[in-house]
């Protein structure tokens, strides 16, 4: 009975988001595994953002009398260079933690963009529907139908490499996926009683989409996005050890591994194994989170 | 069921025009496809203008997107080149190789990650399902090139029992199969094992409990042949995954396949090959994508009735 009689301003309250950031809290305390992807992801963050406090040398500079260094504990190492240096007696351990800022930086810019443009394609297509939903879907399945490291493979070779064409790559090919999953949910959510119920009392379509159905897909778009930013993570690595992302003289994951195969034929195995090991981390980091926040923001998992 | 079909064939038929239509424009967007196939420093004003002409760039843009269609449609992709054959050839002969590695790659995945998602889907929180998360977790955080030079390090520099590079039969695909099966296995893994968790809380398989069926029973009859439908939807996609990821394992391990000869085309500006290699893969992952859906649409009525 109390709700056939509830009153039109308690239609009108925006949908409850900000209740929930605190229960999101409550349960990332209880999820061990979410919590160690929290501090693997914290821990690169901060070491991205104070790599030159951090970092014991210029990840540029070279040094031929240490060239070729393996690592400390191994034998002829030295601890000056933690991790060994490379045949120009760079070292390793500095580009590395360099390397932290281009694979943050380019997964960061590059999922949030992606986010965005998704975003605004994904609500005019599933609100206006029409020859506007067609168009944009068509795009959509268009895109989505190569493989993804074809296209953007293909894409950076014709760009050229540096850091803002990478972040731009990535974030427009990847617009596709977040707009295909925001056209689902605005479509899911129209369809739903509360929108109908505000719609019927004549809230404007404007208010309707920012106040109702907007505030409802930051669940799946976070979740999307964390993904994307490891995914990011990857292909950028990838597209470097190709030869294909920032510049060469920039100190990237991806550009350490491009040499990789030849330091394994010139004995410094090193060379290949740790800054692969930075990439993998990162992204188990990353999908840890990424799966928890999967099932914390859906409801359906909520029990 | 015929009128699904229809509506798929008819779809897949616009997503291959569509990238005709995308390949055609990708080169084309970024300059003048006479520059990319000439060093452009090096070419003179006048060396530009003929190849202009002789290219058939100077005509209108849908004259040449007609002429570019009809061309593809006849069979005739271009001349590579890198590789001074016609693309058609360069192709044909990489084909085989690619899809050789990558069902090796996909024969590996799956036996790996069904027994271990099924194991684990069907007593959660045991340590069985530990690892099949674990695995999950980490087949996906693996970047594949990275294994394929830890692979190289470990079997072919210091054990020398395998090849690192060129082909040299069957033994010369174990180490790029392995390495570029790695994120396929940590997909499959997740997946069979989501889907044997869901299957188990499903009305029928407490039915089949409680008419006394053997755990083993029920797990083979009911939930192996249930959870196969979800990975049917899957495989299909993956295999495309695979072949692009060729692109990597391929290049590390010098095997000249599909992969390898875009990454060659690219490093060495053949954008004729470019062109044609991202068509033929885009076709081929659009044609994978609708017999997908049609095998599932036959394993699955409620898809078709829809």
């Amino acid at each position: 009975m109390e709700q056939a009689i509830a009153p039109a301003a308690l239609l009108q309250q925006p949908s409850p988001v900000s209740g929930r950031f605190a229960h999101l809290l409550r349960l990332l305390r209880r999820d061990r595994l979410a919590l160690l992807g929290l501090v693997i992801l914290a821990g690169f963050v901060l070491i991205a953002i104070f790599a030159p406090l951090l970092a014991p040398h210029d990840p540029l500079a070279q040094n031929l009398r240490a060239s070729r260094l393996p690592p400390a504990w191994q034998e002829g190492g030295s601890w000056e260079y933690p991790l060994g240096t490379d045949r120009l007696g760079r070292d390793l351990l500095s580009r590395i933690l360099y390397g932290a800022r281009v694979s943050l930086l380019v997964g960061f810019w590059g999922a949030t963009l992606a986010c965005l443009l998704g975003l605004v394609a994904g609500v005019l297509a599933g609100y206006l529907g029409g020859w506007v939903d067609a168009l944009i879907s068509g795009l959509v399945n268009l895109l989505l139908s190569i493989p993804y490291l074809v296209l953007v493979i293909v894409v950076a070779a014709l760009v050229g490499r540096s850091l803002v064409n990478v972040i731009l790559l990535f974030g427009i090919t990847t617009a596709p996926l977040f707009a295909r999953v925001v056209r689902g949910e605005v479509l899911r959510l129209r369809a739903m009683a509360f929108v109908e119920a505000t719609v019927a009392i004549g809230t404007p379509p404007l208010r309707v989409l920012l106040r109702h159905i907007v505030p409802n897909l930051t669940g799946p778009l976070v979740t999307l996005a964390t993904f994307e930013m490891s995914a990011m993570i990857f292909y950028e690595a990838g597209l470097g050890f190709l030869g294909l992302s920032v510049p060469p003289n920039v100190p990237s994951w991806g550009n350490l591994l491009s040499t990789g195969r030849e330091s394994l034929m010139a004995g410094m195995p090193w060379l290949s194994l740790y800054p692969g090991l930075a990439i993998a981390l990162t992204a188990l980091g990353i999908n840890l989170l990424g799966d928890w926040l999967r099932d914390a923001t859906d409801p359906r998992m909520r029990r | 069921m015929q009128r699904y079909l229809l509506m798929r064939l008819g779809q897949s038929l616009l997503l291959l025009f569509g990238a005709l239509v995308l390949v055609f424009w990708m080169v084309r967007l970024t300059g003048d496809p006479a520059a990319l196939l000439i060093a452009r420093d090096f070419a003179s004003p006048e060396q530009l203008q003929e190849m202009r002409a002789a290219l058939g760039l100077n005509d209108p843009l849908p004259v040449q997107f007609i002429r570019y269609a009809g061309d593809v449609l006849r069979g005739d992709l271009g001349y590579s080149l890198r590789f001074r054959q016609p693309v058609r050839d360069v192709i044909f002969a990489a084909l085989p190789i690619t899809l050789l590695l990558s069902t090796l790659a996909m024969a590996i995945a799956l036996t790996v990650a069904i027994p271990l998602g099924v194991i684990g889907g069907v007593s959660p929180g045991s340590w069985k399902d530990s690892l099949a998360r674990l695995v999950g977790l980490l087949g996906q955080a693996t970047p594949t090139f990275w294994l394929a030079l830890i692979l190289i390090w470990v079997f072919a520099v210091n054990l020398r029992w395998l090849p690192s590079f060129g082909v040299d039969g069957l033994r010369s695909f174990i180490l790029p199969a392995f390495a570029l099966s790695i994120g396929a296995v940590g997909q499959l893994v997740r997946l069979t094992r989501s889907a044997v968790l869901e299957i188990r809380n499903e009305d029928y398989i407490r039915t089949a409990r409680s008419k006394g069926l053997s755990p083993f029973t029920i797990g083979l009859h009911h939930i192996a042949r249930n959870a196969s439908i979800a990975l049917v939807s899957v495989v299909g996609i993956q295999f495309t995954y695979l072949m692009a990821g060729s692109i990597y394992i391929e290049s590390i391990f010098a095997i000249p396949g599909i992969g390898w000869m875009l990454n060659e085309a690219i490093r060495n500006r053949d954008f004729v090959l470019v062109q044609s290699l991202t068509l033929f893969i885009a076709t081929f992952a659009v044609l994978i994508h609708l017999a997908t859906d049609v095998i599932y649409s036959v394993l699955d009525p409620r898809i078709r009735h829809r």
